[in-house]
């Protein structure tokens, strides 16, 4: 090939290439702590984000059904030892509540945060602490024991 | 004490691998007929042997043999037996040996005969494939033994290792923890073996490439002699992706069947870079360009394969699939490196043995369009590459961590797919050499026309998303140039031979399997694509917590809550629960919602999609009830009941079972295209451009 088509071609890839990771950059979502997320103020308010934390299991957790829907709110701060701590940011799904919302337990969110000071999720996950695969579960040591 | 004859099989598998990993390289340098022959039957040797182990591996499963930590991890008292059997796949280190094995039939049957053709490259295919297999042995005998065995400390501390540690006792656990409950649907049993059949065939095309390179040999008989296989390798893992997206919308229960996860991400990346390089071969053989371009497609997605192999088993980035995790990492990207950096030299230090046959004469040629489709090809890998490695790049780089979510990836893929569609209808038509754009306008106008009568169509009953009328265009355009095609050829052979249409038509398909089983192929993506369209752009969602007897409208659908079930298995099974256990572990709690769904004109279908909460603690599942019509299916979640109140989230994918439809299609044009035809070898040798070409290189 003539060395002005492969400088073209290089040209044109260079551009795609510039083209694909600013469209990343600029619609890639942040993946936060709740500290994390209040650091940056303003400027998360209304963006999607996401963010991870642990769940205050307590009388906290409210759960209903509002017009219809299931509805869910519930507390986390960073990590299990800032609870009583840290300002807690209240999680608001409308959604079931996850049978793993329990003591503990991690949560990922996906959503945004309003004015209000509330995280409205789009999507929650939670994880538990002991993850498969990892441990041999006390029971056996027990029945051993 | 089985453990120890899978271990022992294990390691006489490795030995012999290696054996013929030695005698091939010594063979191939100090030409040596019989250290190749000797090379050849060690290589062949590893199948029976893998076999053997999987077998035992199956087989402690089945007796419930809890003194071997992987039986222990996947299966327990309660686990059916065809579950026992695929747990064979269902966990890390069984999977890798599933893997292994699986390598290891293409190596028996690509070598089970002694060649009598490409003889030269032998050697260097044995030591390649067979040197490959020996690295995955080990990794598994080192890093993630399947035959490891349960110990038990003074303090009753239960550890897991393959030789008895000092101190310890052997331990026999009453009971196992059972098959992660997201593996214990028939979707699982099905889907990994064809995306591993796909992943480890495309070391084969590997191998004869770099054999090629090994023996210095000047031909592209290493792309003929692979042709097939490599096709086989491609349909494994279209097949093994098809089904892995068909499993996640009827067993994952979140409304779709593709959600870019790392993990999909990397079962597509090896698929992208061998579907280019399937376009790409053609013209090397046909025109003998882009010799050096197709070595570095095909090492690509050899490496792309390692690295997906590493990123499914090892759950190195946060995923649905992240269940198993290990200390994997530094073995396998250390034989990724290696492939990569190995790979580069060999092609620079072969590069005079490479070189073009023929320039490129236009840019509006067949040769071109090729260059083209490979360009955008390159540029979707290298999209879905960024997309998914992006939180590991940014946290590297910035210390953000930054996730790229479902839009980012339809955005940008969206206007690439739509230029692939498009070439995928023009190219075809282009000629070889030159050609010119009177030619190519008198082809295309009539499916021009027929494209924008779609899109003034669809415009004016409503559809007013320019991206979905302008993809629906192309789709209506690409097609329309398809259908011609064989109906010129079918039409051509009726007037030359007299032949009904009917035999016109099978005969054309039979004596040109790789065209019109290509065509076939470029059918059934374009009846995929009609399907992610419209599921992607006017699925419908809704969702609402009701009391028994409580109705919900979707569409035209009424959907009537009628009661909720709780099975809870730790409190016992009877009645109505009955049902649910006949093939479901005792170890999973099921709360059925009892649905019925009415719609005009049409009989009240009752459903009940369910919420399986797993005892363990691991999590839960919403398996959906689905009902497809062509048009449509409504997509039922039932997401359990809390205080009296049922919730349901009812989506509608519009279209979606065009997916399913054109994955056929799909797998059809390629058994097509790949199923030897005794006119081929001909055809093949007689073409005029191969004529051309020899003569290029004298």
């Amino acid at each position: 090939m003539k060395p002005k088509y492969l400088l073209g071609f290089a040209l044109i890839a260079a551009a795609i290439v510039f083209l694909i990771v600013t469209s990343m950059q600029a619609n890639a979502q942040y993946f936060l702590t709740v500290s994390q997320l209040r650091a940056r103020g303003q400027a998360v308010v209304d963006q999607s984000v996401r963010i991870s934390g642990a769940v205050i299991y307590d009388n906290t957790v409210l759960y209903e059904v509002r017009n219809n829907e299931p509805y869910l709110e519930f507390n986390v701060v960073d990590t299990e030892d800032q609870i009583g701590k840290q300002k807690p940011l209240r999680i608001v799904y409308k959604g079931p509540k996850p049978d793993l919302l329990q003591p503990h337990a991690q949560a990922i969110v996906e959503g945004h945060l309003a004015a209000d000071g509330n995280f409205y999720a789009d999507n929650l996950l939670l994880k538990c602490p002991t993850r498969y695969e990892e441990q041999f579960p006390n029971q056996v040591e027990q029945k051993n024991g | 004490m089985i453990a120890d004859l899978g271990l022992m099989v294990l390691v006489i598998a490795a030995l012999s691998a290696m054996y013929a990993f030695v005698m091939a390289i010594l063979g191939g340098t100090q030409r040596r007929p019989d250290y190749i022959e000797s090379a050849r039957r060690a290589a062949v040797a590893v199948m029976p042997l893998l076999t053997l182990a999987c077998l035992v591996i199956i087989y402690a499963n089945l007796v419930g043999d809890y003194s071997i930590e992987y039986t222990y991890r996947v299966s327990n008292n309660t686990t059916p037996t065809f579950l026992r059997i695929t747990a064979l796949w269902g966990g890390q280190n069984g999977s890798i040996l599933f893997w292994n094995w699986l390598m290891s039939l293409y190596i028996f049957f690509i070598f089970l005969r002694p060649w009598k053709n490409n003889r030269d490259l032998l050697p260097w295919v044995i030591a390649v494939s067979i040197g490959t297999q020996a690295f995955f042995i080990l990794l598994m005998l080192f890093f993630a033994n399947p035959f490891a065995k349960l110990f038990v400390d003074s303090a009753g501390n239960i550890s897991a290792a393959v030789f008895q540690p000092a101190g310890l006792l052997p331990y026999t656990s009453p009971d196992g923890t059972g098959l992660n409950p997201l593996l214990r649907h028939p979707g699982m049993i099905i889907h990994p073996p064809m995306l591993y059949l796909g992943f480890v065939g495309l070391t084969i095309p590997f191998a004869f490439a770099i054999g090629s390179m090994l023996a210095r040999n000047k031909t592209d008989s290493w792309i003929r002699a692979s042709r097939r296989v490599t096709l086989i390798a491609w349909l494994f893992l279209s097949m093994g992706l098809l089904l892995g997206a068909r499993w996640a919308y009827d067993v994952l229960g979140w409304g779709g069947y593709w959600g870019w996860d790392p993990v999909e991400n990397s079962a597509l990346l090896p698929w992208l870079v061998a579907t280019a390089f399937l376009h790409s071969v053609i013209i090397q053989e046909k025109r003998g360009m882009f010799k050096v371009w197709n070595m570095i497609l095909i090492v690509l997605s050899f490496c792309l394969m390692i690295l997906g192999t590493f990123v499914t088993r090892t759950g190195v980035i946060s995923s649905v699939h992240s269940f198993a995790r290990s200390s994997l990492g530094v073995p396998f990207l250390g034989f990724t490196a290696f492939v990569l950096v190995g790979s580069a030299v060999l092609i620079a230090s072969r590069w005079h043995l490479l070189k073009s046959d023929n320039k490129l004469d236009s840019f509006l040629s067949r040769e071109a369009m090729f260059l083209l489709n490979n360009f955008v090809f390159m540029t979707l890998t290298f999209t879905v590459f960024v997309g998914t490695y992006y939180s590991m790049f940014s946290e590297l780089i910035t210390g953000d961590k930054l996730t790229v979510g479902p839009p980012v990836y339809n955005q940008l893929i969206g206007p690439q797919v739509a230029v692939l569609i498009l070439l995928m209808g023009i190219g075809p038509l282009v000629a070889w050499h030159k050609s010119s754009p009177e030619a190519l306008g008198k082809m295309t106008w009539k499916p021009a026309v027929f494209a924008v009568a779609v899109m003034v169509l669809l415009f004016v009953t409503g559809v007013n998303m320019i991206f979905v009328v302008i993809g629906f265009g192309l789709v209506a355009f690409t097609l329309a140039i398809t259908l011609t095609e064989y109906w010129r050829g079918m039409r051509a052979r009726h007037k030359l031979s007299g032949e009904n249409y009917f035999a016109a038509f099978t005969h054309l398909i039979s004596r040109n399997r790789r065209r019109y089983g290509g065509y076939m192929i470029h059918l059934g993506v374009l009846v995929m694509g009609i399907g992610v369209i419209g599921s992607l752009n006017y699925q419908v969602q809704t969702q609402r917590s009701l009391t028994p007897g409580g109705t919900m409208q979707v569409g035209d659908y009424t959907i009537t809550y009628e009661l909720a079930l709780t099975c809870d298995p730790t409190v016992g099974i009877s009645g109505d629960c009955t049902a649910w256990y006949t093939d479901r572990g005792r170890d999973i709690e099921v709360i059925a919602g009892y649905l019925s769904v009415a719609r005009p004109g049409q009989p009240t279908v009752r459903m009940a999609p369910y919420r399986e909460i797993f005892l363990n603690g691991t999590g839960e599942l919403t398996p959906p009830g689905v009902l497809s019509s062509v048009g449509e299916d409504l997509y039922l979640l039932f997401l359990g009941e809390q205080s009296g109140f049922g919730t349901i989230k009812a989506y509608i994918n519009p279209l979606i079972q065009f997916l399913w439809i054109g994955g056929i299609i799909l797998v059809i044009g390629t058994l097509v295209a790949m199923w030897p035809s005794p006119l081929e070898r001909r055809q093949t040798v007689a073409a005029p451009e191969r004529i051309g070409t020899l003569k290029a290189v004298k």
